[in-house]
């Protein structure tokens, strides 16, 4: 069974999105904001988030006869966002995915599980405290953290079969069940240009009966370290350029079938994403392309369509504050 | 629209900025270079306090660079009017003077009494007529770095020597801007 599933959905990549600091003046001077790191920004008090990331992920494929292999997934995710308060954001985010086999034996598209996200915001200044609104440039070099937990409602499909009639988990839009997601993220400006954030997270699969068998996703851990580089600020047009650099590591547990742990599951990767987000006044995009640098997967000659097996992954997102 | 007014003010501030300096003798009152103010002596009310707090004569002159503010003033603070143009000046000597309030029809102190010490950080608030006012866009050394928030405040970071503290508003055609100066180690 192959498994991808952790791409399409992980709430813990969906905070590196906005990177719009404030409204007003510390917009366009406040910290940046990585693409898959999750950043310790937090939505301004009253203020909405709209959002939306593509990933679109072709893949590396061994053998020249259309044979099933995984071609192409892409993945988008639409989000609304809400400061609760300057310490705490809600966000509910719903995916559409799109899977392709080299052989179209197994397309699917269609919205996936939708999930809602707590963001609680702190910060270190002469000890820790929430964050407070309006933070000004002086306290937005401070140390940033956030706690953030997410939970997917299993409303998508989670038993779509392909023409042989059989279920393959990994292609459907849904889990079946829910999905926790834990993490912390922390920012701190080192200079007035250069940011850096990291973060950690854990997410929980829970195993789900498809009728003739059960299947359960193996867990998954991220820890990414990202810095973002102010290229370029042009005030009287509130316009702002960052250069992004990222490491990003995935360590996915094998996942299981009948309580039975599978082979050809599972492993361990580090991505490198380099690309640049530019802000106009509270809009906010970015574009950045991420790569396999360094894996170690449980069986690799067996994982073609899993992580760490991308020719490359593009990622374009699209955010606005108001 | 926001940011519209916020780039009107900044052309004001800007346009008609004054500063007090500390000088030999005293203080000295002087406009940026591209001001067209007058700076009459007779445009302007001063307020000197010693260490202690209490009122001191200050002797006022006006001189090629600007105005002269002579005496020992643990506190100087100067309000200055000029057509639809209003600033409030206050350098503190004394740090505890910082938390002074001595009336100005638009203020900046600090909230706590601290020790301004560089790279420490302070809370200031502003107030305007005697009431906080939040959303005011303020600058540290003619870089603006925030708005007020609640409760008029905003939390700075104290900057090594000369710390200036500019605050400023339109109402209705008149542009208002106060300023805190002092000095950190």
């Amino acid at each position: 069974m192959k498994k991808f599933l952790p791409l399409l959905a992980t709430p813990s990549l969906l905070f590196a999105h906005h990177g719009v600091a404030s409204l007003g003046v510390a917009g366009l001077e406040g910290p940046g904001a990585p693409l898959e790191t999750s950043t310790s920004a937090t939505i301004p008090e009253g203020s909405f988030l709209f959002y939306l990331k593509l990933d679109h992920s072709p893949f590396k494929k061994y053998t020249p006869q259309r044979d099933d292999e995984t071609d192409l997934y892409q993945f988008w995710i639409f989000g609304l966002g809400y400061g609760v308060k300057s310490w705490l954001s809600l966000y509910l985010f719903v995916p559409y995915n799109y899977k392709k086999k080299e052989d179209n034996s197994y397309n699917v598209a269609g919205f996936g599980d939708p999930f809602v996200t707590a963001v609680l915001g702190f910060k270190y200044d002469e000890g820790f405290k929430l964050v407070p609104p309006d933070e000004s440039l002086d306290e937005l070099m401070d140390w940033h953290f956030t706690l953030f937990g997410s939970v997917s409602l299993p409303t998508a499909e989670d038993r779509i079969r392909n023409s042989a009639g059989e279920i393959d988990p990994a292609m459907s839009l849904g889990y079946g069940k829910p999905t926790v997601t834990v993490g912390l993220s922390a920012t701190k400006m080192l200079t007035e240009k250069l940011t850096l954030t990291a973060d950690a997270s854990y997410m929980k699969f829970f195993e789900n009966d498809y009728g003739d068998f059960k299947y359960k996703f193996g867990d998954e851990v991220r820890m990414n370290v990202a810095v973002a580089y102010r290229l370029l600020t042009v005030p009287s047009r509130k316009l702002r350029l960052d250069g992004i650099l990222e490491m990003n590591f995935l360590n996915l547990n094998r996942d299981e079938e009948n309580g039975v742990k599978l082979e050809a599951s599972g492993g361990k990767i580090l991505y490198t994403t380099f690309g640049g987000r530019l802000y106009y006044k509270t809009v906010s995009a970015s574009l950045g392309l991420k790569l396999p640098t360094w894996k170690d997967l449980n069986e690799e000659g067996l994982q073609q369509g899993s992580e760490g097996k991308e020719r490359y992954r593009l990622i374009f997102t699209f955010s606005v504050l108001f | 629209m926001i940011l519209l007014i916020l780039a009107a003010a900044l052309k004001l501030l800007f346009a008609h900025e004054l500063t007090l300096v500390k000088t030999g003798e005293g203080f000295l009152l002087t406009a940026g270079h591209e001001s067209t103010l007058q700076l009459d002596p007779s445009s302007l009310k001063t307020l000197c306090l010693d260490s202690e707090g209490e009122k001191k004569r200050v002797i006022v002159e006006k001189v090629k660079e600007g105005i002269l503010f002579k005496g020992r003033c643990g506190l100087l603070a100067v309000v200055y009017s000029e057509g639809k143009y209003r600033a409030f000046l206050k350098y503190v000597v004394n740090p505890s003077l910082l938390t002074k309030r001595v009336g100005l029809g638009f203020e900046i102190l600090a909230k706590e009494k601290k020790t301004p010490e560089a790279g420490k950080k302070i809370t200031f608030f502003v107030l305007y007529r005697g009431a906080s006012l939040r959303g005011v866009p303020v600058a540290v050394n003619h870089r603006v770095v925030g708005r007020t928030r609640l409760g008029g405040e905003i939390r700075l970071r104290v900057r090594k020597g000369r710390n200036e503290i500019t605050a400023f508003l339109l109402r209705g055609d008149t542009s208002l801007e106060t300023t805190l100066l002092f000095d950190a180690r």
